[in-house]
């Protein structure tokens, strides 16, 4: 079943938790796999601890906006924020073999999506697009 | 996130259970400075009851991990779900935190 879906959430870190919620409820809905599903959870709550800490420093009041797209072929999740713009060039992956207590987040949604986009070309803000090919579709 | 703790001889049980994100970061660091501080410093930490942790409640253990490994403590995990073995796994952490697939194996190996 396909889905379609958006939500605005406010620059709080305990509203990360009702995105995951509403994440885990669609894609629930479009028949997604309980494996992916939970990639998903993850890569989600990742960036948007990145948006509400890094981009909104930690300041309420700010609005993020999901935008979720379920198919046979892909779920495609993009966020948007209007804070400071994301500075892709500035990411460096972490040395898995002296771990640290940070810098894990942009390396996992690498390593669990398909794709991972970030497009500042608005000038306002940063829109995230991540995508994952649908393994458990019918289709594949 | 909850949480409680028993004590088996020399080593902290910490049972946690509910999801580990960001939001509750700060009381998991809490809880595991206030156990180290105490002296408390041979944990084994029960996830059997976490679904969900991200890389923030990963980063709070390795914090523990290194200040234990520098006063000849421990911080040792029990029962993963899968969701958590492969946070482990992709970020290599499975190869320097000793992870057990039972309270009863981990407790056995301290």
């Amino acid at each position: 079943m396909d889905v379609k879906d958006q939500l605005v959430i406010d620059s709080r870190l305990d509203a990360v938790a009702e995105a995951r919620e509403w994440l885990v409820s669609r894609t629930v809905q479009a028949g997604v796999s309980t494996k992916t599903i939970n990639d998903l959870k993850l890569v989600l709550t990742e960036a948007l601890s990145n948006v509400v800490r890094h981009a909104y420093d930690d300041e309420p009041g700010h609005p993020i906006e999901l935008s979720l797209v379920v198919d046979a072929g892909a779920l495609t999740l993009t966020i948007h924020d209007y804070g400071r713009p994301f500075d892709a060039d500035s990411y460096q992956a972490p040395d898995l073999s002296d771990p640290q207590e940070g810098g894990y987040g942009v390396f996992l949604m690498h390593n669990l999506m398909d794709q991972v986009h970030y497009d500042v070309s608005s000038g306002t803000g940063t829109t995230l697009t991540l995508v994952k090919r649908r393994k458990d579709s019918p289709q594949q | 996130m909850e949480y409680k703790t028993r004590q088996e001889g020399s080593v902290t049980v910490i049972e946690l259970s509910g999801e580990i994100d960001v939001s509750c970061a700060p009381q998991l660091k809490e809880l595991l400075q206030g156990l180290i501080d105490e002296g408390k410093n041979q944990l084994l930490v029960n996830l059997a009851d976490v679904p969900f942790m991200d890389s923030s409640g990963l980063g709070i253990f390795i914090n523990a991990f290194k200040r234990n490994k520098q006063t000849g403590g421990a911080i040792k995990f029990a029962s993963p779900q899968d969701a958590l073995r492969k946070v482990f796994s992709l970020t290599q952490t499975d190869k320097v935190f000793s992870i057990f697939d039972s309270v009863e194996d981990g407790l056995s190996s301290f």
